[in-house]
C-alpha cells in the first residue's frame, strides 16, 4: 500500500484516523493500540507471510531486550542479538550478492537463491540494532510491548523510513497529552501535501528522463552526451524529490497522529561541502551510521589515518545498506573517498587560515554537486557496464551506433503527447532547470512549515513560512488535487527497494 | 474564512478551533480544485479523443491485406474467432480473414476505423460482435464503459453521469483519450507490426468453479437494466452506418457458457430478448444481418475459459460454427 494509492488515502487512512480519534477519547493507550494494529495490517497488506517475519524480529528483539535487564547477562546477549539482526539482514539482501561474488572471485557454481526482500527489513532491523546497542550502553530496556512494536513498525515510517531512535518515540507514545492534536494534524496534512505533490507531481515526471535511458545503458547500449547529462541531471533530482516527498509524507501522517518523526532531508543540494551533504541527506540514515559505526570504530579519535579509514569503512558500508550489489560499493566508496578529500582540505585551509569569497562559496557548491551526479551514476545503474557506459558518455565518450533513442514522448503525469526527440530533450532541459531552481531557491519544508522535531531546528525562519490561513489552504489544496491525479501512474518510491 | 488566520498572542482553545477549521477548508477547497481540474482535463480528453483506440489501431496493419472477411466487436471475437481456420473453411488463402476485435470493443470505434480507410472495408464482409453491456445505461464501470460513447457526452454530463463513484470511468477515458491520440499521430494503424494469428488471442485457462457466476440475469452486464439511454443511441447508429461503408455488415450476439439455462432464467431471458430485439430492428431497418447464437452444437463446458469466452480448445468448435452460420 503506497502512501500515493488511492486505497491508502482513501480507505486506509480515513479509517485509521477515525479509528484513533475515536480512541483517544477513550484513552492514550487506546489510540498507541489502534496505531499498532493498523501499522502490522498496512505491512500485511503487501504479503501477508512477511508480516510473520517482522512480528518474529519485533518479538525476538523485544525479548532479547527483557533479557539484557540482567547486568551480567547484558553484553552477551546484546551481542548475539546484533548478530541475530544482521543474519536476518545479510540473508533476506545480500545472500545473492555473497554467491554471486563468490562465483566470480572462485567460479565455484553457487545457486541463485529466490528471497523476496521483505519491505522495509534495512529500517527495522537497523532500528532495533540501535535500541539493543543502546540499551548495552546502559539504556533503559523497554518493557512496554505495545509501545514497543509501534516503535518499529509504527506505518508512517515502516517502509522507507525516517530511521527513528527508539529515544526519540516511545516516550511520545506514553505521554497523554492530546491538547494540540488539531494543531500538530494542520500541520501535518500540509507537509503530507507538500510531501505528496514533491513525490507524484516532480519525481515521477522526471522519471521519464531517467529509467528508458538507464534501462538502454544497462542492456549494453549507447547514448549520447545530451541524453547522458538529462539523464543524470533527471535522476540526481527525482531521487531527492522522491525520497524526500515521501520522507515529508511520513512527517506529515505521524504528524496527524499528533507524533514527531525526525527530519530526514535539510536542502542537500545546497550543501557547498561533502561533508555538509551528508549533514543534510537522509540524516537518519547519516546519525544512525555515526553512532552506531563510525563512533565505535573510532571516529576521529585514533589519529587521522585511522579517521579516513574509518569514513571509507563506515561509507562502503552505508553503501551497501542501499543495496546488495558492486554498483553501491561504488557509490559508497566515491561517497567514502570525497569525505576524506573534503576533511583534507579543511585541515589544510584551517591551516592556511583563508578566508571564503563569493566565487570559493560558487566553487565549493558546484564541486560537491558535480561529485554528487557523478556518484548517482553507479547508484541507479543496474549493471557496472551501464554506469560506465553512462559515465563516459557524460564525458563525451558514449555517442555510438547503438545510441539510445527516445521516440519523442513526452508524459505529463503519465499523460503521453507527442512531440519529438529534440524538443523533448529541450523540455526535460527545462524540467530539470525548474526542479532544480524549486531546490536551491525555495525554503525546505522543515523551514517552510515550521516543523520541530524533538530537538532545535538548525536553520533560521525564513520569510516564506505556512500559516493556517486561506492562502495556504489554497496552496495545499492545489498541491493535493493536482497530485491526486498524478497517482493514476503508480510508480514506487525509491528507496522501497532498499 | 477569517477565523482560519491565528496570531501569536492567541489561546490555545482558539488555535485548535482555527486549525480544525483549516483542515476542513483544506479538504474542501481540495475538492473544489479536484473538481476544477477535471472538468479541464475532460474538457481537453474531449478534444484529443480518437475513436479508435490504442487495442484497435495495433491490429489495423492487418487491414494491409485487404481481407474479404473482417471479424471485429468485442473479446467474444477477440478470443473466439480463428481467422486463418476460418480462411480454410472458406477456401481462401491467409490473410483474406482477419479478426480486429479487441476487449469491450465498441462498434463506434469500427466505424471510426471503416471511415479512416474505407478502401480496405468498402468489399468485405464485416462480422461485429456485440455484448449487453454497450447498449445497457446501468453498466458504468470503467473497464467496459464504451469510451467512444463516454466521448459524445460533453464535460458536464460526463461530470454529473460518473461522479462520484464512478471516477475510475472518467480517469480511464482521460488515460485512453491520450493513449489513443498519441497512436493516431504515430500512425499505429499504418506502421505497428501485424499482430500474431491474424489477430486471434487464446485464452488457455479455465477458471476456478468458485469464480463462476451463479446465473446470468443478474450478471453486471444486465445491472440496472436500461437500453434506451445513450449507449444504444449512438452504437445502434454506428452500426447502422457501417452498412453504407462495408461490402456486407453481420452482427453477432454470442453465446454464454451452456452450464446458464435461459428457460430458468426468466430475468436473462427478458433482458437479452430485448437487447436482441433492440439490435434486430436496427437490423431490418438499416440493412445489417443480425446473427443470435444462443447456443453453439458440441461446445461444451469444458470448451469454455469463463461464463462467457471459450478457451483455446473451443475456439475452432466456435470458429467453424460462426462460420457456418455467415451468408455469403
Amino acid at each position: 500500500m503506497l502512501f500515493s494509492s488511492y486505497t491508502f488515502l482513501f480507505q486506509f487512512l480515513p479509517a485509521v484516523a477515525l479509528a484513533f480519534a475515536a480512541a483517544r477519547r477513550h484513552s492514550p493507550r487506546a489510540g498507541i493500540l489502534v496505531l499498532t494494529a493498523a501499522s502490522l495490517f498496512f505491512y500485511g497488506a503487501w504479503r501477508p507471510i512477511y508480516l510473520l517475519l517482522l512480528i518474529a524480529s519485533v518479538a525476538a528483539n523485544f525479548s532479547l531486550g527483557l533479557l539484557m535487564q540482567d547486568p551480567l547477562r547484558r553484553r552477551a546477549v546484546g551481542l548475539v542479538g546484533v548478530a541475530f539482526n544482521l543474519a536476518l539482514l545479510c540473508y533476506y539482501k545480500y545472500t545473492n550478492f555473497i554467491f554471486d561474488s563468490i562465483n566470480m572471485l572462485t567460479g565455484a557454481p553457487l545457486p541463485f537463491v529466490n528471497i523476496v526482500l521483505p519491505l522495509g527489513i534495512s529500517f527495522f532491523t537497523f532500528q532495533q540494532i540501535a535500541y539493543l546497542v543502546d540499551v548495552m550502553r546502559g539504556a533503559p530496556v523497554e518493557r512496554d510491548i505495545v509501545s514497543y512494536t509501534l516503535f518499529v513498525s509504527f506505518f508512517p515510517h515502516l517502509i522507507a523510513g525516517p530511521l527513528v531512535h527508539h529515544a526519540e518515540m516511545i516516550p511520545q507514545f506514553k505521554r497523554g497529552r492530546t491538547s494540540r492534536s488539531a494543531v500538530l494534524a494542520a500541520r501535518g496534512l500540509a507537509i503530507f501535501a507538500a510531501g505528496l505533490f514533491k513525490k507524484v507531481v516532480i519525481a515521477d515526471n522526471l522519471a521519464q528522463f531517467v529509467s528508458p535511458v538507464f534501462a538502454h545503458v544497462d542492456a549494453g547500449g549507447g547514448v549520447t552526451t545530451q541524453w547522458a547529462w538529462l539523464a543524470t541531471l533527471a535522476y540526481t533530482l527525482q531521487i531527492y524529490f522522491d525520497f524526500a516527498g515521501y520522507s515529508d509524507m511520513a512527517v506529515g501522517l505521524a504528524l496527524l497522529f499528533g507524533i514527531r518523526l525526525p527530519v530526514n532531508f535539510r536542502s542537500p543540494y545546497k550543501a557547498m561541502s561533502i561533508i555538509e551533504f551528508w549533514r543534510r541527506w537522509h540524516i537518519t540514515l547519516s546519525r544512525f551510521l555515526r553512532d552506531y559505526l563510525y563512533i565505535p570504530l573510532g571516529g576521529n579519535r585514533l589519529g587521522e589515518q585511522r579517521r579516513y579509514l574509518n569514513l571509507m569503512i563506515t561509507m562502503l558500508l552505508g553503501g551497501l545498506w542501499h543495496g546488495a550489489g558492486w554498483n553501491f560499493l561504488i557509490w559508497g566508496g566515491l561517497h567514502g573517498l570525497s569525505l576524506c578529500v573534503n576533511h583534507l582540505w579543511l585541515a589544510w585551509r584551517r591551516a592556511g587560515a583563508k578566508v571564503r569569497s563569493g566565487p570559493a562559496t560558487i566553487a565549493s557548491w558546484a564541486i560537491t554537486f558535480f561529485v554528487v551526479v557523478i556518484a548517482w551514476v553507479f547508484f541507479r545503474a543496474r549493471t557496472a557496464a551501464g554506469a560506465w557506459q553512462m559515465l563516459g558518455a557524460l564525458f563525451g565518450f558514449g555517442a555510438e551506433s547503438s545510441a539510445y533513442v527516445s521516440p519523442g514522448v513526452l508524459r505529463l503525469m503519465d499523460l503521453p503527447l507527442l512531440v519529438g526527440e529534440k524538443p523533448l530533450l529541450l523540455i526535460g532541459a527545462g524540467m530539470v532547470a525548474l526542479a532544480l531552481a524549486v531546490v536551491l531557491v525555495l525554503p525546505n519544508v522543515p523551514q517552510l512549515y515550521g516543523y520541530r522535531e524533538y530537538r532545535r531546528a538548525p536553520e533560521k525562519e525564513g520569510r516564506l513560512r505556512w500559516r493556517p490561513n486561506l492562502a495556504w489552504a489554497m496552496v495545499s489544496a492545489l498541491a493535493l488535487s493536482i497530485s491526486l491525479f498524478g497517482m493514476w501512474q503508480r510508480l514506487e518510491f525509491l528507496y522501497f527497494q532498499f | 474564512m477569517s477565523g482560519l488566520s491565528i496570531s501569536k498572542s492567541t489561546s490555545l482553545p482558539r488555535v485548535r478551533t482555527a486549525s480544525a477549521r483549516w483542515i476542513t477548508a483544506a479538504l474542501a477547497l481540495t475538492a473544489l480544485t479536484w473538481l476544477v481540474v477535471l472538468a479541464a482535463l475532460l474538457a481537453i480528453a474531449n478534444r484529443v479523443h480518437d475513436d479508435v483506440p490504442v487495442m484497435l489501431a495495433i491490429k489495423l496493419p492487418l487491414l494491409s491485406s485487404h481481407p474479404e472477411l473482417i471479424f471485429a466487436g468485442e473479446s467474444r471475437t477477440e478470443y473466439q474467432v480463428d481467422p486463418e481456420l476460418a480462411a480454410q473453411l472458406i477456401g481462401k488463402p491467409q490473410g483474406s480473414v482477419v479478426n480486429i476485435a479487441y476487449d469491450a470493443g465498441e462498434p463506434l470505434a469500427v466505424l471510426a476505423a471503416m471511415r479512416r480507410e474505407p478502401d480496405r472495408f468498402r468489399k468485405a464482409h464485416v462480422v461485429v460482435s456485440v455484448v449487453p453491456f454497450l447498449f445497457n445505461e446501468g453498466v458504468r464501470s470503467a473497464a467496459v464503459y464504451p469510451l467512444d460513447v463516454a466521448a459524445r457526452l460533453g464535460v458536464a454530463e460526463q461530470m454529473l453521469s460518473f461522479l462520484p463513484l464512478r471516477v475510475g470511468t472518467l480517469i480511464r477515458f482521460i488515460r485512453e483519450a491520450f493513449a489513443s491520440r498519441l497512436a493516431a499521430d504515430r500512425d499505429v494503424a499504418e506502421t505497428a507490426p501485424q499482430p500474431p494469428l491474424s489477430g486471434l488471442q487464446v485464452l488457455n485457462h479455465t477458471q476456478s468453479e468458485d469464480r463462476w457466476p451463479a446465473d446470468v440475469g443478474s450478471h453486471a452486464h444486465y445491472a440496472s437494466w436500461n437500453i434506451s439511454g445513450a449507449k444504444a443511441r449512438f452504437e445502434i447508429g454506428a452500426l447502422c452506418e457501417m452498412v453504407g461503408l462495408a461490402g456486407k455488415v453481420t452482427v453477432v450476439v454470442p453465446p454464454w457458457a451452456p452450464r446458464y439455462d435461459r428457460a430458468s432464467d426468466s430475468e436473462w431471458r427478458q433482458k437479452d430478448d430485448q437487447y436482441v430485439a433492440l439490435v434486430a430492428d436496427a437490423g431490418r431497418a438499416c440493412g445489417f444481418d443480425v446473427l443470435n447464437i444462443a447456443s453453439v452444437p458440441g461446445l461444451g463446458q469444458g470448451n469454455y475459459a469463463d461464463e462467457m469466452h471459450v478457451n483455446a480448445s473451443g475456439v475452432p468448435i466456435y470458429t467453424r460454427y460462426l462460420v457456418s452460420r455467415l451468408k455469403p
